[in-house]
């Protein structure tokens, strides 16, 4: 079972993630949080295999939780979710995002989850670097 | 005979005694020293014989031999005679019987000097009377006549033709002035009869009422001895100078008089450019003197900051003889400066040979004060209109951001979200419903279209890229854009940079960029543009080149308003405002090349 954290300030986006990936018989999500700093007080106790970070969060902003986050936790995964196609990949991936996901089309995401946790690096199709 | 003998020797007059037979008896010193003869070779010779036959002449021959023959005696006979060491002599030669009438006394008196002096007086007087007959002017002599020690008259002894040129007197030589003329005037006669007493020469004009008016010059002397009274006057007719002094006179007057009329400040100038005269308003403008003001007094009382410009032109025009106009400031008595409109024009003679220089400088300081202040209206409102389309970009931008938040934290969360809600309604009903999950699918696809809007909208309205300082990203962005929404292909070198820390400036030169990419899309009729960027040490610059038609630059950016919606003037308002500008090198069919300057450590003027 994939346990999936989930941080992002949209209360809709963390019910639809939840409601769409309770589809996926290997994906839970074990944790969700509206920032960042939330995000870091929860991790501990959460124990994902990958945590989805929306890249616009309030105060401390996506890309730099990843950056964090590699630095506390360098064997936990995290993937960035972002509405924006270009312009923010390269940031993500140098921060150490392990992938960028678009968000609005929620079929990739699970597989998306899966290669992410197999140790894969993920992009969404439509992006540009 | 001794007797005559001993006479002669005391005579200062050559003299000698001949006998019957003509030889030389006696002769005295005075002939010896006269003649530059020794008396021993005198003595005895033939008189003829004198100087190897000297005075062997026919005139001689025919006083001595035949004319004393016949009258005993003859007297002042005058004989010219070629002597030898002498030259010619001219001889008053007077000869008589003497003794017992065979001897003869003969006495020659040398009056050639005197003779040479007669001609010569004879030569000057007839030059002199030439002199005094062609002359213009007019010459008399006359003897004045007293009454007393009153002086009453006179008559003419001697007048030129010009005297009866000038005068109008005709004959007047052996009459009185009084008989010319009854009326003639006291003064003259008082004049003349001081001249004749004192003998002191006089030089005067003066005006003969009853000579026709005329004005003389006249300059009288006395000439012979005082008792004569004779006095010369030599006189020129100065009528018609008077007059035209007279002219000039009242003429000079009315200038004078419109010169202190009117409100300008007036001088003249000699030809070198000192100045001469001032009028009074000058004096009471100025507070100079006319001491003060004379030559180039006038410099002090212009303006330091206009001084060295204002004497230059003035010299330049004195030199040139080319005409002045310039302005500058001249200080008023009290310290304050004014601003005056200067000309200067030169005045000819008829040769063109500059007489004199006149200026005149006229008050123009509410005037000039008028058109700075509209100047300086005028430039405010540009700047306040350049601040005004620079705060009207940032609006954009910020109206932009705005509404990019809007997109992306409310309506493209609640669209992911109901993507991904309608996925798992999908999923659902995937296995009992395929009518309703194909329904569902198509329902996603719209969501996922109208997701893909509103993400290129938000891309659109506020590059991510452009929040970063490099602007070279954002314009790289730019041109992934341009090419996939309007297939303009951007050649802009992958290294090239142009780190922009300021935020508004980076935002302002994006969109001067994007505005000039959108023209050669909407315009140039190409599909391709270059886009360099690079820095000097003043500017950083942006190059927007194409290949295209080209249009008209003067026509487009020379008026207030885009005619033709290219919005160059606005970038160039726009970055006149930060010190920037747009340099445009376009020519129809020859391509377009636009170059951005913003300063490098630019002042936003005004604007904070």
């Amino acid at each position: 079972m994939i346990r999936i954290f989930v941080v992002d300030d949209h209360p809709i986006i963390r019910k639809a993630l939840r409601s769409l990936l309770e589809n996926e018989s290997d994906i839970h999500i074990c944790g969700e949080a509206a920032t960042a700093q939330e995000a870091l007080e929860s991790l501990p106790q959460a124990n994902p295999d990958l945590v989805l970070v929306d890249i616009s969060l309030p105060e401390l902003g996506g890309i730099e939780l990843v950056r964090i986050l590699r630095i506390r936790n360098p064997g936990l995964p995290a993937a960035i979710l972002s509405g924006h196609r270009d312009g923010f990949v390269k940031q993500a991936l140098d921060a150490g995002a392990n992938g960028y996901i678009l968000k609005g089309n929620s079929d990739d995401l699970p597989e998306a989850i899966r290669q992410i946790v197999k140790g894969k690096q993920y992009l969404s199709p439509e992006i540009s670097v | 005979m001794s007797g005559v003998e001993s006479f002669i020797e005391f005579l200062h007059i050559p003299s000698l005694v001949l006998t019957d037979e003509m030889h030389i008896r006696s002769v005295n010193e005075a002939f010896c020293s006269q003649f530059q003869l020794a008396r021993n070779d005198c003595l005895g010779q033939r008189f003829n014989d004198l100087e190897n036959g000297l005075w062997d002449s026919p005139e001689l021959h025919h006083l001595l031999e035949e004319r004393l023959e016949d009258e005993n005696a003859v007297h002042d006979c005058e004989i010219r005679q070629a002597i030898d060491q002498t030259g010619e002599r001219i001889l008053l030669i007077s000869a008589c019987r003497v003794g017992d009438g065979r001897h003869t006394l003969i006495m020659a008196q040398d009056i050639t000097q005197q003779r040479q002096y007669e001609e010569l007086l004879r030569e000057r007087e007839s030059r002199y009377r030439s002199l005094f007959e062609t002359i213009d002017e007019g010459f008399c002599v006359f003897e004045v006549l007293f009454e007393g020690e009153k002086p009453i008259d006179y008559r003419f002894l001697e007048t030129n033709p010009g005297f009866d040129k000038l005068t109008g007197l005709h004959g007047a030589v052996g009459k009185c002035i009084r008989e010319l003329r009854p009326q003639h005037e006291e003064h003259w006669f008082q004049i003349y009869g001081q001249v004749a007493v004192t003998g002191k020469p006089l030089r005067f004009t003066q005006q003969a009422k009853h000579l026709g008016g005329r004005w003389y010059d006249v300059y009288a002397f006395r000439i012979g001895p005082a008792e004569q009274r004779q006095v010369a006057v030599l006189f020129d007719d100065i009528t018609e100078k008077k007059k035209a002094q007279e002219i000039l006179r009242e003429s000079e007057e009315r200038f004078r008089a419109v010169a202190e009329l009117v409100p300008d400040l007036l001088w003249r100038s000699d030809p070198d450019g000192k100045s001469t005269w001032y009028n009074q308003r000058w004096m009471e403008y100025t507070g100079q003197t006319r001491v003060q003001a004379a030559g180039y007094g006038w410099i002090d009382v212009i303006h330091p900051d206009d001084r060295s410009r204002s004497l230059d032109n003035y010299e330049r025009a004195v030199r040139t003889g080319q005409p002045l106009q310039q302005e500058h400031r001249i200080r008023r008595h009290d310290g304050v400066y004014r601003w005056f409109l200067v000309r200067a024009e030169p005045v000819r003679d008829v040769e063109g040979k500059i007489l004199h220089w006149f200026g005149a400088a006229t008050d123009v300081h509410e005037q000039r004060a008028a058109v700075e202040s509209l100047e300086w209206r005028v430039e405010k409102r540009t700047r306040q209109v350049r601040r005004l389309a620079y705060r009207l970009t940032m609006a954009e931008h910020k109206e932009r951001q705005r509404i990019t938040r809007v997109l992306h934290d409310n309506l493209q969360q609640l669209l992911y979200g109901v993507e991904m809600r309608l996925r798992k309604v999908s999923q659902s009903l995937l296995a009992t419903q395929d009518k309703m999950s194909g329904l569902l699918d198509e329902t996603n696809r719209w969501v996922r279209e109208a997701i893909l809007t509103t993400r290129n909208l938000t891309t659109d309205l506020c590059p991510p890229a452009l929040e970063k300082d490099e602007l070279g990203d954002a314009l790289r962005w730019l041109k992934r854009q341009m090419k996939e929404l309007h297939g303009l292909e951007i050649d802009i070198d992958k290294q090239s940079c142009l780190s922009i820390q300021d935020n508004e400036l980076r935002i302002l030169l994006f969109h001067s960029v994007r505005e000039l990419l959108f023209n050669v899309v909407k315009h140039a009729g190409v599909n391709r543009a270059t886009v360099r960027l690079e820095e000097d040490e003043k500017y950083s610059i942006i190059h927007v080149i194409d290949d295209g038609c080209g249009f008209n630059a003067a026509e487009v950016t020379g008026g207030e308003e885009d005619v033709s919606g290219f919005g160059l003037f606005s970038i160039r308002e726009r970055l006149r405002l930060i010190g920037g500008y747009v340099e445009i090198h376009s020519t129809p069919g020859y391509g377009t090349h636009i170059q951005i300057r913003a300063p490098r450590d630019r002042a936003v003027q005004g604007t904070r």
